[in-house]
């Protein structure tokens, strides 16, 4: 073509509309690139809807589905002693809730505790958790300000002008110590023998909230009425109120004095030790491992019982599942563990849901379409579990709170190593090695949404004394059957009257390691 | 035909990597099969070649999508812009486009998964996630100047035995 010759009209608007075409492409691609580095809840909802017709490629995959290394075992997870290890567990785990020491036993005999199972907390306040009662039905009778307390330790209070306005039905918001605006009077405890008590008087203070210490989690102490008590245990003291029943925790513990001294100051001069920071160490891991409480009130509700309501483990309750075929037992990935599964949210599977062979957790589902799901096993690095130690040979008999562990990946031998931040540490019975560890089975334990508690994740060496620690577990099941896997659903209104809604914009980035 | 070959051989390069003793060094077929056609289809054709072979890949994976349609998006941009300055017919051509992709990709994915564990609050350095990835892309890049040409003659890969031309 000469030059200064115009090109033909036609040429030019095709010429055009490529480029054009192809700019848009380019675009998208760095979208997409965007998207992959900054999740945005909303648009990659909306990728695995558009993305839904290609889990029927994963069908295609079926052929190559029978290719395993050990036949399937119908038993595994199923058989009698699983389930009878289950409810053990589950007896032991009720127990936890109960306090221990004598003083706190008798202060329960004259009160009303309504027991509640943590289901878990909003993303956005990690100061507040919800709970399910026991029975539904008590939820009427509870008032703002109810104490909340785990053992022997005072948790929080409940609150029901949130409660009414959440978005879940069935749960109960109780506002932790923690919270920022949280206050309580308390006072150290004038039977701990390691307090001077009898000699300087009481010592009370207002406690709520976390203070300002840089390297530990220390409740926040106000306004103390005198100097000293350090190493002493600190309990409620709360005045009788009218139209607040938060004194019925006097005696309950908050946690043992201390004072902090941050770390970069360990080498300053000894005139710091005036600056050092004031705070209550708490007894409970409160951000990870409050499982089963006791909602404190002093006056009975006589509920009818419920026709034909079944003793049942909600773990064991079959309406709970849902079958999930795996469709592939591989993982292209080496940075991964997971696996496809066919079952997708129209059968209301969830982010963050257990996925389970049994009685064993096989892992989590991390990214839902409508017609299947992407499941992460134990072995991908990141996944996050709430969980309970069983101690002792044979049927559980005492449980610990391990709190959250976090995958680390495959160990060697077929273990998997997580990270166990031992907030509460293994008590070291007298006599035991300083370096010493005890075998404990790990079962799931409660507070995570999806993840019911009562799945035995695997069995472990626990080192003695504070962490955090890095341990090796043997998982329970290696995913290699594939048969008879399960999804859970939640507990269905049918059988218990409790309603297991999905948390509103649930996703990825919610607690419990779900991606 | 693409679509099923593409699903096929990412399902059985993840059964090798999962289930067999050569754990990671397993070459990445569907990458190999993504230059392939880079290389050699018409421009209009690479795109959704791309995009097919990046949905057989989320299939086998749970690895985010997003990351593996704008991987296998750009690398195929990118091979395919290559094609002016390169002949693809020339095998130490391929094996470069094959090499440089495969690494490309692995440094992709690595960034990404280093993103989402920092996002969940266990970071993890980007060069900790690309380490494991190395072996694959060795690999793949010996397995480029074995089974390029195999690739292109699987039933109904007729488009990519045509010789690669700038169009």
């Amino acid at each position: 073509m000469k030059r200064g010759t115009a090109r033909p009209a036609g040429e030019e608007s095709d010429s055009l509309r490529t480029s054009r075409s192809r700019t848009l492409y380019h675009l998208l691609l760095a979208g997409l690139a965007f998207l992959a580095l900054k999740p945005i809840g909303p648009l990659v909802r909306g990728l695995d809807v558009l993305l839904a017709p290609a889990a029927l490629l994963s069908h295609l995959c079926s052929p190559l589905a029978w290719v395993h290394l050990r036949p399937a075992q119908a038993s595994e997870g199923r058989s009698a002693e699983a389930q009878a290890a289950q409810v053990a567990l589950e007896r032991a785990v009720l127990a936890s809730a109960q306090p221990q020491e004598r003083s706190r036993v008798d202060l329960l005999a004259n009160l009303y505790p309504l027991r509640a199972e943590v289901s878990g907390r909003p993303r956005d306040d990690r100061d507040r958790i919800w709970l399910r009662l026991a029975d539904q039905r008590a939820v009427e009778g509870l008032q703002t300000g109810d104490p909340v307390v785990s053992g022997d330790a005072f948790v929080g209070t409940v609150d029901m002008e949130a409660t009414r306005l959440s978005e879940l039905t069935g749960v109960v918001v109780v506002r932790l110590v923690t919270g920022s605006s949280f206050r309580v009077g308390a006072e150290v405890d004038p039977q701990d023998p390691s307090t001077t008590g009898p000699i300087v008087g009481r010592r009370r203070m207002v406690v709520g909230g976390l203070s300002a210490h840089p390297d530990r989690v220390l409740l926040a102490v106000h306004n103390p009425e005198q100097p000293g008590g350090v190493g002493a245990r600190v309990i409620v003291h709360e005045a009788e109120r009218a139209g607040a029943r938060t004194h019925l925790a006097n005696g309950f513990v908050l946690g043992i004095l201390k004072r902090g001294v941050p770390e970069a100051w360990r080498f300053a001069g000894a005139r710091l030790a005036e600056e050092s920071i004031l705070g209550i160490q708490p007894t409970m891991d409160l951000a990870h491992g409050l499982h089963q409480v006791l909602i404190l009130t002093d006056c009975a509700q006589s509920l009818p019982a419920v026709e034909g309501q079944m003793d049942l483990l909600p773990v064991q309750d079959a309406s709970a599942w849902r079958p999930a075929r795996l469709l592939l037992r591989g993982e292209v990935s080496p940075l991964r563990a997971g696996r496809k599964i066919a079952t997708g949210s129209y059968r209301d599977v969830r982010v963050g849901a257990a996925v389970s062979i049994g009685t064993h957790l096989l892992g989590r589902v991390i990214r839902v379409g409508p017609l299947g799901a992407d499941l992460s096993l134990l072995a991908d690095p990141g996944l996050r579990i709430s969980t309970i130690a069983s101690l002792g040979d044979g049927l559980p008999r005492v449980t610990h709170v391990l709190g959250q562990l976090t995958s680390m990946g495959r160990g060697a031998r077929g273990t998997v190593v997580f990270h166990w931040p031992a907030t509460l540490p293994l008590p070291q019975p007298e006599g035991a090695a300083t370096q010493g560890s005890l075998h404990v089975q790990i079962w799931t334990g409660s507070g995570d949404l999806g993840l019911p508690r009562g799945l035995l994740v695997g069995e472990a060496d626990l080192p003695y004394g504070p962490g955090p620690h890095v341990i090796e577990v043997d998982p329970a099941t290696d995913g290699r059957s594939g048969h008879g896997a399960r999804v859970w659903v939640g507990v269905s209104a049918a059988s218990s009257g409790v309603a297991m809604d999905a948390t509103p914009g649930l996703d990825a980035d919610e607690d419990g390691g779900a991606r | 035909m693409l679509a099923a070959w593409g699903t096929w051989l990412s399902a059985a390069q993840a059964l090798l990597i999962t289930r067999s003793p050569l754990g990671p060094w397993v070459p990445d077929l569907v990458l190999l099969l993504v230059v392939a056609t880079a290389a050699k289809l018409h421009r209009r054709d690479v795109a959704p070649a791309a995009f097919v072979l990046a949905l057989c890949r989320t299939a086998t994976t749970v690895d985010s999508p997003a990351a593996i349609l704008a991987g296998f998006g750009i690398l195929s941009v990118l091979i395919h812009w290559a094609r002016r300055f390169a002949d693809a017919n020339r095998v130490s051509v391929r094996l470069a486009m094959v090499s440089s992709g495969a690494l490309l990709f692995a440094g992709w994915m690595a960034l990404v998964r280093s993103a989402e564990l920092g996002a969940q609050g266990t970071p993890t350095a980007v060069g900790q996630q690309f380490l494991p990835l190395l072996p694959g892309v060795l690999v793949t890049t010996l397995a480029g100047a074995v089974l390029f040409q195999g690739l292109t003659w699987l039933p109904g890969m007729t488009p990519l035995r045509r010789r690669s031309r700038l169009w």
